[in-house]
């Protein structure tokens, strides 16, 4: 991938979004942060980017509405005239016991963590071939988890929404790898962000015990991978799943 | 001894209609739920021994290859995409709730692999797949312990679902180094597979991948 690619990424503002937007700002890439609702959030990254001249669109959008998606790849595209990476991070949990959980309340979960990135991959794929065909990239970068790869209790529908994202990766790629797009899915495990600070003593002795590395991960690690995965350094990389565990066993 | 009820979300797959043949003549009785209402109306009241949930059917590639010509096509892919996902976890929901009370039963889950679907021109489904097998997996951790099996099937293609020319055309294609695909006939997928029902689960929260010849891709 070269500096001043296009790159659009999802929940930009906060936790690992916010690491990616960091290492994609310091390669000077040419950013659209797309951001649910956290104005404040928003405000400091865009200040942030500022200070560092880094070219940046700051996009509002609630993406569990699907017609959004297709507006903030107009977006993107209109600000810049194409996209190069897109980086689907955004996603939320809905953790609880299955049998007692009612559909009703997992719903805005599936829309907002499986329909809405694969809806945003399509809608950007012209724009994904074009920038591969131009030798700029091309490249899907699917913000899966370990859950999606092994399973969890207490968190079927969101394992289910990342496993999915994991064969949206696979469809993607076998479907526009042959005009040079690349996607691929990435599974982070344990990673200190607000996400998992709730977590009980017991919980994380369980996560440090079964772990080949026994510690959190670091948003910054995972960043690291998603740049990997979006850059040329993985240019055979194509419809895979990438785990960013520690080496979690269980 | 009561009949030994199989529910299944819908008829009319190739591998449901094997797996219900099998069942009854093994002297079970098959629920049909795809007759209305969906399995929580079918299970309201019964004791399933098991629950399958047949393969997903929504060929996803067909909806990328409009995509590209159709912007609506996305966001008609996407609302799809969140109605089968929502449709198969209400399913799953309504089998836990329907076993727990008795501390036991299983959830069948099938697919077929689609490793070779673009070469015999069958559906496409790596995003149903991938979500299934992640839920599933995730519903053994939480439900095992409360004796419920959660089981999923990724199957190959089995004979009966393309033209028995195609098998000949395609040989050389399905050809796995020097591996020759066999296709597996419906009826040794259901041999198979109901085997599973008969004492404790023995693959509880596993993805079993069947078929002769090629490595699967969801496990």
């Amino acid at each position: 991938m070269n500096t001043a690619n296009i790159v659009l990424i999802t929940g930009a503002t906060r936790g690992i979004g916010r690491a990616i937007t960091q290492r994609f700002a310091r390669a000077g890439c040419r950013l659209a942060l797309v951001y649910r609702a956290d104005e404040s959030a928003a405000r400091e990254v865009r200040d942030l980017l500022a200070d560092a001249r880094i070219e940046a669109e700051m996009i509002r959008a609630d993406l569990g509405d699907l017609q959004a998606c297709r507006t903030v790849i107009a977006r993107v595209v209109a600000r810049y005239g194409g996209l190069d990476v897109l980086i689907n991070n955004a996603g939320g949990t809905h953790d609880g016991a299955f049998a007692a959980m009612p559909p009703a309340s997992y719903a805005g979960l599936v829309r907002g963590n499986l329909a809405a990135p694969v809806a945003l991959a399509l809608h950007a794929a012209p724009w994904l071939i074009d920038s591969a065909r131009a030798g700029r990239g091309g490249a899907v970068v699917m913000m899966a988890s370990m859950a999606g790869v092994a399973g969890k209790e207490g968190q079927v529908p969101y394992a289910a929404t990342k496993g999915g994202l994991i064969g949206a990766a696979r469809l993607v790629a076998r479907h526009f790898g042959p005009r040079g797009v690349r996607a691929n899915a990435l599974a982070p495990g344990f990673i200190r962000t607000g996400m998992v600070e709730a977590l009980d003593p017991a919980m994380y002795e369980h996560v440090l015990g079964a772990s080949a590395s026994p510690r959190m991960g670091d948003p910054d690690e995972v960043a690291e991978a998603v740049w990997f995965l979006a850059s040329g350094a993985s240019s055979y990389c194509n419809g895979t799943v990438q785990r960013v565990d520690g080496g979690f066993l269980r | 001894m009561s009949t030994r009820i199989l529910a299944f979300d819908r008829m009319g797959t190739v591998l449901g209609e094997s797996l219900a043949a099998g069942w009854r003549e093994r002297g079970g009785c098959v629920l049909d739920a795809s007759a209305g209402g969906g399995l929580a109306c079918a299970l309201a009241g019964a004791a399933p021994h098991g629950v399958v949930l047949t393969e997903p059917c929504l060929d996803e590639s067909a909806f990328v290859g409009k995509a590209l010509a159709a912007p609506d096509a996305a966001a008609e892919f996407a609302a799809e995409l969140h109605r089968q996902t929502m449709a198969f976890l209400a399913d799953c929901r309504a089998a836990i709730r329907a076993m727990m009370p008795a501390g036991r039963g299983y959830v069948l889950a099938l697919c077929i692999d689609d490793f070779a679907a673009g070469i015999l021109e069958l559906p496409q489904t790596p995003i149903a797949n991938q979500a299934r097998a992640a839920a599933l997996k995730s519903m053994a951790k939480e439900y095992g312990r409360m004796g419920l099996g959660f089981t999923m099937f990724v199957c190959q293609p089995p004979r009966e679902m393309v033209e028995r020319s195609a098998w000949r055309t395609h040989r050389e294609q399905l050809k796995v180094y020097a591996l020759r695909y066999r296709p597996v006939g419906v009826g040794g997928y259901a041999r198979f597979i109901l085997s599973m029902l008969d004492g404790d689960p023995t693959a509880n929260g596993s993805v079993l991948c069947l078929g002769n010849g090629v490595m699967e891709m969801t496990a």
